[in-house]
Parts: C-alpha cells; sequence; structure tokens
C-alpha cells in the first residue's frame, strides 16, 4: 500500500470512528480543493521553513468551529507528518475509499451555485446510467467555474462550465 | 734622303771642281762642266741609289706593307667589332623586342587579372548585398511575423477578458441555475 493510501485509510477510520465520514469527506474535499487553488495557502502548508506548529495553527484557524474535529484533525495530522502537498491526493483516496466499502462511485461536482436536491437526485441519475453504479455526488460550490457544472469520476471529467468555454475560446484565439 | 743624297753630290760637286780648279781643270760647258766631276757625279749617284734601291727600298715596302698589313688588321678588328657590336646591337634589338612582348603579355595578364579580380569583387559585393538583403527580408517578415502574433495575442487576451467580463455581468443566479439544469438535461439526453 502506497504511503497517501496508508493516509488516506488513515483519515477514514477518523472519520467513521467519530461517526462522520460523510461529512468528513465532503469537508476535505472542499479544503482540499481550496488547497489546491490558493497558491498562498498551499506554500504555506509545504514550506518546510514554517514550523509545524505554526503550520497546524493556521489550519485550526481557518477550519476550528467550521468544520468537524474529525476533518481539522485529519488536515493537522497529514500537514505534521509533512504531507501536505498529498493533501489532495490523500483525500481523494480517501473518498474513493468510503464510496467503494458503500459499493458507491464519487462523482466530485463543481458548479458556481448550489444544486437542488431534485437537480442533485437527477444528476446522480444520469452520472448512474453514464458508469453503471451508483454515484455519491461531493459537490463543491466554486466561483471559477462562472456558470455550468464540471464532474470529474475517476480520471473522468464531464466540463460544462463557462470557464471550460472560456479556456477553449481563448486557445482558439491565441 | 732624296734632297739630302742631291745636296751631297752637289757638295761634292763643288768640291771635285775647287779640286780640279786648284789642280789646273775647268768646266767646259753650261750643261757639264767636267766630265770627269759629272762621271764621278755620276756614279756617286748610282751607288747611292743603288743602295737605297738594294737596302733602303725594301725597308721602306717592308715598312709599308707593315703600315698597310697594320691597317688592314686594324680595319678588320674595326670590322670585327663593327660586326660584334651589329650582332650585340641585333642580340639587343631582338632582346627588346622579347621584352617589349613579355612587358605586352605582363600588361595584358595583369589587365585580366585586374579585370577578373574586378568582376569577382563585383559578384561578391552583389552576392552580399543580395544576402543581406535577403536577410533583412527574413528579419522583416519574421518580426512582421511576431508583431502579428503579439497583436493577435493581445486581441485575443482582451478579447478573453472583455467576454469574461460581459460573461461575467451577464451570468445572474437564474442563468447559473439555468446553466446547470441545461448540463444536467445535456446528460441525461447522452444515455
Amino acid at each position: 500500500m502506497s504511503a497517501v493510501a496508508n493516509y488516506a485509510d488513515a483519515v477514514y477510520r477518523i472519520a467513521e470512528a467519530e461517526n462522520e465520514v460523510g461529512r468528513v469527506e465532503d469537508e476535505l474535499l472542499q479544503f482540499s480543493q481550496v488547497f489546491e487553488a490558493n497558491e498562498a495557502l498551499r506554500s504555506t502548508l509545504t514550506d518546510p521553513k514554517h514550523a509545524v506548529a505554526q503550520r497546524q495553527q493556521v489550519i485550526e484557524d481557518l477550519l476550528q468551529g467550521k468544520a468537524a474535529p474529525a476533518t481539522v484533525a485529519a488536515v493537522s495530522m497529514i500537514v505534521a507528518a509533512g504531507r501536505a502537498r498529498d493533501l489532495p491526493a490523500i483525500v481523494r483516496a480517501m473518498v474513493d475509499r468510503g464510496a467503494s466499502q458503500r459499493n458507491h462511485t464519487v462523482a466530485e461536482v463543481r458548479t458556481a451555485v448550489p444544486l437542488s436536491p431534485e437537480q442533485s437526485k437527477r444528476l446522480a441519475e444520469a452520472l448512474k446510467k453514464t458508469t453503471g453504479k451508483e454515484v455519491e455526488l461531493k459537490v463543491t460550490i466554486d466561483p471559477n467555474v462562472l456558470g455550468g457544472v464540471v464532474t470529474q469520476i475517476g480520471d473522468t471529467v464531464i466540463d460544462g462550465s463557462i470557464r471550460h468555454r472560456m479556456n477553449k475560446m481563448r486557445e482558439s484565439l491565441s | 734622303m732624296f734632297a739630302q743624297l742631291a745636296i751631297f753630290a752637289a757638295e761634292g760637286g763643288e768640291a771635285v771642281a775647287e779640286a780640279a780648279g786648284e789642280h789646273g781643270h775647268h768646266p767646259n760647258g753650261f750643261w757639264v762642266g767636267d766630265w770627269h766631276e759629272f762621271w764621278w757625279g755620276t756614279a756617286a749617284f748610282t751607288i747611292v741609289f743603288a743602295l737605297f734601291v738594294w737596302k733602303g727600298l725594301p725597308a721602306i715596302r717592308a715598312a709599308y706593307a707593315k703600315r698597310t698589313q697594320r691597317i688592314a688588321d686594324e680595319l678588320a678588328a674595326a670590322e670585327a667589332k663593327k660586326a660584334a657590336a651589329d650582332k650585340e646591337l641585333a642580340e639587343l634589338r631582338a632582346s627588346l623586342g622579347n621584352a617589349d612582348d613579355e612587358s605586352k603579355r605582363i600588361v595584358a595578364d595583369a589587365k585580366q587579372r585586374a579585370a577578373q579580380l574586378k568582376a569577382d569583387l563585383i559578384a561578391r559585393a552583389e552576392a552580399d548585398v543580395t544576402e543581406l538583403k535577403q536577410r533583412a527580408r527574413i528579419e522583416i517578415e519574421a518580426s512582421k511575423g511576431q508583431s502579428l502574433a503579439d497583436l493577435k495575442a493581445e486581441v485575443s487576451r482582451m478579447t478573453v477578458v472583455a467576454t469574461e467580463e460581459i460573461v461575467q455581468n451577464a451570468l445572474t443566479d437564474k442563468v447559473k441555475v439555468d446553466l446547470v439544469e441545461q448540463y444536467i438535461r445535456a446528460l441525461e439526453a447522452s444515455r
């Protein structure tokens, strides 16, 4: 088992012990997306010049009171272990592990506006037909999408965002 | 010499006449005064003349012959020198003629080389000019292409920025919800 899988398993066990697997998965996914999008946060949490205690303090300042204690503990553990750079991969592996245990597959959905329950249900159904598996949606609100939806299942990305269309327009113009 | 002999004969005759006078002999005519004196004079003259012919004339002839030979030799030497000089002159003229031809050939060769060098220099200069023009044309084209690419990139960037601004202004919450709805419908329709 790889180091990423080991950390993913540990995080899953923490969430499972707290009986908050779903919440922890959602919060970790959201934090992971912020981590990937925010260069300052990424460099702060990965820079070995900063002491581990300082980096953990940053995490507490960001998540304390906003996320489940298991989520804060999981992120803090990953950063203290010097694995902050692997945080997105660990979170994805942890979510996949949970979905796999539930015999589901995870679809990471990014939208500019929240989905209604009816839209979430229809989207999960449509994705089930596409993949042939039960699909768990992990929805995050990402203003960078501008409009539309981006869905990632494993390595497959179904990008219907305005951002994607803008990028294609930029490429065609250059 | 003849004059000396005549004077000698005359002085001898006078001496004989003086002696005859002293001894009672006198001249007996206008042309021959005294036959004795005449005969003695003739004999002396003949002897002197014979001596002259016998000894003097060959010496004179030999001297003349020697002189003539010397003159002939000198003439021959002069002729030989003249011939040698003529020959040398001819050789000099010939060599001058050859030198003239050689100098003409050298000058012609030099002119030909100069003309060739000039042609080469002109050709090289023309080639350089052509190459410089070509290089300048390429650089201008490259610069033009780069400028156009930069301009296109800038226009693209500005277009994208303007489009993003327009799109963001147009993306109301209702539009965003509609876009999500379109996405889900498209996904539903795909299967």
